[in-house]
């Protein structure tokens, strides 16, 4: 490693931390949270995270005998219904870089019924241990947030997705209208750390999760690194007046 | 920037949860509708323009509004006739129209509407984490009283338009002078057919007889 990458900081929440040091943190935040992570998402999200990755199911588009990545995975409630959706010809790939989250994920896969038709594998997202071309479709659903490097994330997405494959990047972004951005900061700042408190005993890691998503590109700076990245038709939908966004880019 | 449907994909997630949660408290049908897991129903609604597919899956159903996937049986309709196929509403004899139109693998078609059909909705278990026992059984006997009172209400109701438009008005035709002119139809093709071979024969004698004899 270079002096000059040794120098780097991003941030984590709102803090500055070494480059190298993130995915460190990160990896802490997860697995103090990983096995209430499913709960906690309800309860923050007023259950509505579940119709999110149900319309990013839907646009996935994904068919029998297809192969999906669910990046950054964790629980496993994307890969299970992709499971169903590919079919015993199909074979779908549920992936995170937190071993305390994949763990959750592969039991709920297993416990679905899903053993047959799925893997677990522990990667990185920024570079995926893959083969090119190797799969119709990658999801990732509220993990690029945590990503260090962005840029080489969506590059190793882009190279591993088959030519006519989809991406589908479900993740918090930034509200659209005022009033509702003042309301959910307040919710956010406030509650969230609360309920973290009183679920997993840990507030921290709920109040990380508020400030990181104020430093997370907004939608427009989003579709922009996807199209610097190489994916073709971008696009994006707003969810819940823009708290949360699905990007979805093609690669031809 | 189009947005996806967040009320109707809520909707469509409320459907599929009492859906399955109807599966759940009835074993036995559940058992049957799994041996078809994989399997994909389309229905498109007619009016109002709308999609639906249903996944088969071990534990029940999944229902989206979008798929890309070919599925293995589609049904065409409006709400009503739909509504009357699932629930195994009697099928009026007079009336014409609201056919279904069906794609693909009927069989299984007619497995699933047998299996909705089947389904006894115990709606007391349904309600009882929320309303308690007495509550609920009190609710579940209300709840089959009034589907029983609307589902007669439905055939009466069916049989008083069809005999008003079949009968009384002649604004639509009865089912059995359509079925008596779907036959004359036929007969008429097939009298066609024969005076037709029997044209060629007499042509292909009469050319015969014209040719100079060697």
């Amino acid at each position: 490693m270079s002096s000059n990458d040794d120098n780097k900081v991003t941030h984590f929440g709102y803090q500055q931390v070494p480059w190298q040091e993130k995915q460190q943190r990160v990896a802490g935040v997860f697995r103090s949270v990983a096995a209430k992570y499913d709960v906690m998402n309800d309860l923050i999200s007023m259950g509505s995270h579940r119709v999110l990755k149900r319309m990013t199911i839907e646009l996935a588009g994904v068919r029998p005998g297809q192969t999906v990545l669910d990046l950054a995975g964790g629980t496993g409630d994307l890969a299970i219904k992709f499971s169903r959706l590919v079919g015993d010809s199909g074979q779908v790939v549920l992936a995170d870089i937190n071993d305390a989250m994949l763990s959750v994920g592969r039991d709920r896969l297993i416990d679905a019924g899903c053993g047959h038709n799925t893997q677990v594998a522990q990667v990185n997202g920024e570079c995926l241990p893959f083969e090119d071309n190797s799969f119709n479709c990658i999801t990732i659903a509220f993990g690029l947030r945590n990503i260090t490097d962005k840029d080489a994330a969506l590059r190793s997405m882009l190279r591993v997705l088959k030519p006519g494959g989809r991406l589908l990047i479900l993740e918090f972004s930034h509200p659209v209208h005022k009033p509702l951005s003042k309301l959910y900061d307040l919710y956010s700042f406030a509650v969230w750390p609360k309920l973290g408190k009183m679920v997993v005993n840990d507030s921290e890691s709920y109040r990380y999760l508020a400030e990181s998503i104020r430093m997370h590109p907004d939608q427009d700076t989003l579709k922009g690194m996807m199209d610097q990245a190489g994916f073709q038709r971008s696009e994006y939908f707003n969810m819940l007046g823009g708290i949360v966004a699905l990007h979805r880019g093609f690669k031809v | 920037m189009r947005e996806p449907g967040l009320f109707s994909t809520t909707a469509v997630a409320g459907v599929e949860r009492a859906v399955n949660a109807a599966l759940r408290s009835d074993p036995a049908t559940a058992a049957r509708l799994s041996r078809h897991a994989g399997r994909l129903l389309a229905v498109h609604l007619s009016l109002p323009e709308m999609r639906l597919y249903a996944l088969i899956v071990e534990e029940g159903v999944e229902l989206y509004l979008r798929s890309d996937a070919e599925p293995d049986v589609s049904v065409t309709g409006n709400p009503v006739d739909l509504a009357a196929l699932v629930l195994d509403w009697r099928r009026q004899p007079h009336v014409i129209g609201g056919a279904l139109h069906v794609e693909g693998n009927r069989e299984l078609l007619q497995d699933v509407r047998d299996l909705a059909a089947q389904l006894d909705l115990d709606w007391g278990a349904l309600l009882e984490p929320v309303t308690g026992g007495e509550v609920a059984q009190q609710l579940d006997q209300g709840a089959r009283r009034l589907f029983g009172w609307a589902r007669q209400a439905f055939d009466r109701l069916g049989d008083q338009m069809g005999d008003y438009l079949g009968g009384e008005s002649g604004l639509l035709a009865l089912r059995r002078d359509v079925y008596e002119f779907y036959q004359d139809v036929d007969e008429l093709r097939g009298d066609v057919d024969r005076l037709e071979a029997r044209v060629q024969h007499l042509k292909t004698r009469t050319d015969r007889n014209r040719s100079p004899r060697p």
